[in-house]
């Protein structure tokens, strides 16, 4: 089935987009003559999504062109003149982050409660103004951002100029350039502006804690001290990362100096010490960590900035509880061959605080030096309001216990990283990947509206280690029986190295996993729906490796097979 | 030749690179009909405008999702009226008002400036949230 692109869509007005010429990379162009950036970024890297067929939208364009040129949306677009102002006007900004703010307005009674404010929150509101198209929508959210699209801080980000990344990274950006945020600040009403406001909207409320949920009542308590009313709540808390009892019990010296790694904020302080640094200790060799280890170093080897980054975890190589052991093996010396140093089988027995320096030693008997330690060690699902709410809880794999149409409990959802839900496939089930996030968002926000839908869409996730793009979907846990098959190809780069591993539990296959290979998370999918046999596992793994077959546009319907 | 290891649990096939790209003896599964609408493009198959396609999810949910929404409908809805133009004016001005409503985010080229834009709607609003 047509399957939504999982980058963030952004521009108000899908007439604008149409006016307007999808953004050309010519910023791409600047990356490519930088070798160390991974080449795939330069054909391929996240692009404004393709899902609008302009033929489509033909129709709406040649009818109110004339009327529809009289509008830009963008401040972009502002004369020459204006930008002086506006640069002045954000000086002042940013002198004004020091003086102390007014708490911010809270309404007594919300239509529709999101808590939480990530990419689950996103898609769950799209989808409930969508249905409900006066809707009220309010979102609090603890960390003090508008919704943001997380894989950006540990990939791409890491790969662009200082200017670009700044841009990037401001929550009121033009409308229509490139953010991880979602929207920019303008898009979201205020308090008092929705309250007000007849066809309702959504309004964000950043840095705020829900202590407790009052479920017979529909009532949240909030850590400021107010209570809000709901018809229909949403918990799309998520997850905060895990850390080692190693560094939570160490001095505050050390501490100072870890960075347990997950959020926006994590990235600006993390991007602004490596600038500097030149030793950092990655703790932890799954994906996030992985994945942050290659970018910083290929970051540190393009600037120059003599940063050496060593990788620390106790499986046997990058991604251990993955892949099996000869993929795993392949893996971690493309890692190596990136610049990191990388010492699996090794966990921090004690840390200590020397010459400005952490120093950590390992259970054999070495020590590693770093100016600044980043801990990547998983991800602890947000269950903090389950005790005080009387909401169940996973004890197997964490998580708020669901239906399988996301329910909690009578007009109370959960989705996302913190939802534990039942896949009728794979059985009970919680992920903390994109794609979960936004589409169970969307299931929920569709259910909150009444559609009673089960969550039956098979997630994938992808990663992206240097130049080696991971897609995956299904159960992928190297402790499975598996099968790898790969294109035996002589002398080849490790971003051509392809690869589909099947696991298996018994003879039917329950994951698959390619390297290398684009646009096939669909066919993964689908495989993994339908069931798959051990003995056609070569016959279906040349369907994974056969070109692409370019799709014939026969409905200006269709949006484009996209995978990340 | 593709050839075959075992090492445990798990087994190794390599494939050359001829066997590899040879049409697969398997026939591709079908599409997942998935049934939510958000799943589906901007038009159903009767014609009727989907408005749960996720390619429209910023529009419908932005300040003025509901006056935008209006009047691509009655555009739509009129597709086979010569004087759409008129049948959807009232909509369009909806369209309009509430753009100058909203010029924290919509800038209309009448106004050149944010500040102009500013005085001429005193209701804007640019408390920090």
């Amino acid at each position: 089935m047509n399957r939504i692109v999982t980058l963030p869509v952004r521009g108000t007005c899908v007439f604008s987009r149409a006016l307007s010429a999808i953004p050309k990379n010519s910023h791409l162009s600047k990356i490519s003559k930088k070798q160390l950036i991974p080449k795939r970024w330069m054909s391929s890297a996240p692009n404004p999504p393709k899902q609008l067929s302009l033929p489509a939208l033909g129709v709406f364009v040649g009818v109110t062109a004339g009327i529809f040129v009289y509008f830009k949306q963008k401040k972009q677009d502002l004369p020459d003149g204006k930008s002086e102002s506006q640069d002045e006007a954000k000086e002042t900004k940013e002198v004004e982050v020091e003086v102390e703010l007014p708490p911010p307005v809270l309404p007594d009674h919300a239509q529709y409660l999101i808590i939480g404010a990530g990419t689950t929150a996103f898609t769950a509101y799209q989808e409930i103004k969508a249905r409900d198209p006066k809707a009220k929508v309010w979102i609090l959210g603890k960390e003090k951002h508008i919704p943001y699209s997380r894989p950006y801080l540990s990939k791409y980000l890491w790969y662009l100029s200082p200017e670009k990344i700044k841009e990037w990274m401001n929550q009121d950006h033009p409308v229509g350039s490139r953010s991880i945020y979602f929207e920019n600040e303008s898009y979201y009403f205020t308090a008092e502006e929705l309250m007000e406001n007849e066809n309702g909207g959504v309004c964000v409320i950043g840095g705020q804690q829900v202590v407790k949920l009052d479920a017979d009542n529909k009532k949240v308590h909030v850590e400021c001290g107010k209570t809000i009313s709901f018809d229909k709540c949403l918990i799309a808390t998520g997850g905060k990362p895990r850390n080692l009892s190693v560094f939570k019990e160490a001095s505050k010296q050390v501490q100072d100096h870890v960075t347990v790694f997950r959020t926006a904020d994590d990235f600006n302080k993390l991007y602004s010490i490596t600038s500097s640094a030149k030793s950092v200790a990655v703790i932890g060799g799954g994906f996030l960590g992985s994945e942050l280890a290659v970018s910083m170093q290929n970051r540190a080897i393009q600037d120059e900035t003599g940063l050496a980054v060593t990788q620390i975890f106790p499986e046997r190589g990058n991604l251990g509880l993955v892949l099996p052991e000869q993929v795993c093996r392949w893996l971690t010396s493309h890692v190596e061959s990136e610049g990191v140093k990388v010492l699996s089988e090794r966990t921090v027995s004690s840390v200590a605080f020397k010459d400005n320096k952490v120093v950590l030693n390992l259970n054999d008997n070495t020590e590693i030096k770093a100016d600044h330690v980043v801990v990547a060690v998983g991800l602890e699902p947000n269950v903090d309001l389950a005790e005080a709410s009387g909401l169940e809880v996973d004890s197997n794999l964490g998580g708020f216990l669901v239906n399988s149409e996301l329910e909690a409990r009578s007009n109370i959802w959960v989705a996302g990283d913190a939802a534990c839900f039942y896949d009728r496939r794979l059985g009970r089930r919680r992920i903390e990947h994109y794609d979960n996030a936004e589409q169970s968002g969307r299931t929920a926000g569709l259910n909150m509206t009444g559609g009673g839908r089960s969550y039956t869409y098979q997630s994938s996730f992808w990663s992206d280690i240097g130049d080696i793009l991971f897609e995956a979907v299904g159960l992928v846990d190297s402790k499975l029986e598996t099968t790898t098959v790969s294109e035996l190809i002589k002398d080849v780069e490790d971003g051509k190295n392809r690869k589909v591993v099947f696991y298996r539990k018994g003879k039917e296959v329950v994951g698959i996993l390619t390297t290398n290979i684009r646009h096939k998370t669909d066919l993964g999918r689908r495989y993994i729906d339908l069931g798959l046999k051990e003995n056609d596992i070569g016959e279906v793994a040349k369907q994974f490796f056969a070109k692409e077959e370019k799709k014939e546009d026969t409905s200006e319907n269709k949006t484009e097979n996209n995978s990340n | 030749m593709s050839f075959c290891q075992e090492d445990g649990k798990d087994k190794y096939v390599f494939m050359t690179v001829e066997d590899a790209n040879k049409p697969s003896e398997l026939p591709i599964p079908k599409e997942i009909d998935r049934p939510e609408n958000f799943m589906k493009g901007f038009r159903n198959d009767d014609g009727s405008l989907n408005w749960e396609c996720a390619c429209r999810g910023s529009m419908v949910a932005s300040r003025c999702g509901v006056e935008m929404r209006n009047f691509f409908q009655c555009i739509h809805d009129n597709m086979d009226n010569e004087e759409k133009v008129d049948a959807c004016n009232d909509t369009f001005i909806k369209v309009k008002e509430c753009m100058d409503r909203n010029p924290s985010h919509y800038i209309t080229e009448e106004s050149n400036t944010p500040n102009e834009a500013s005085e001429k709607n005193s209701a804007s609003d640019k408390t920090s949230k």
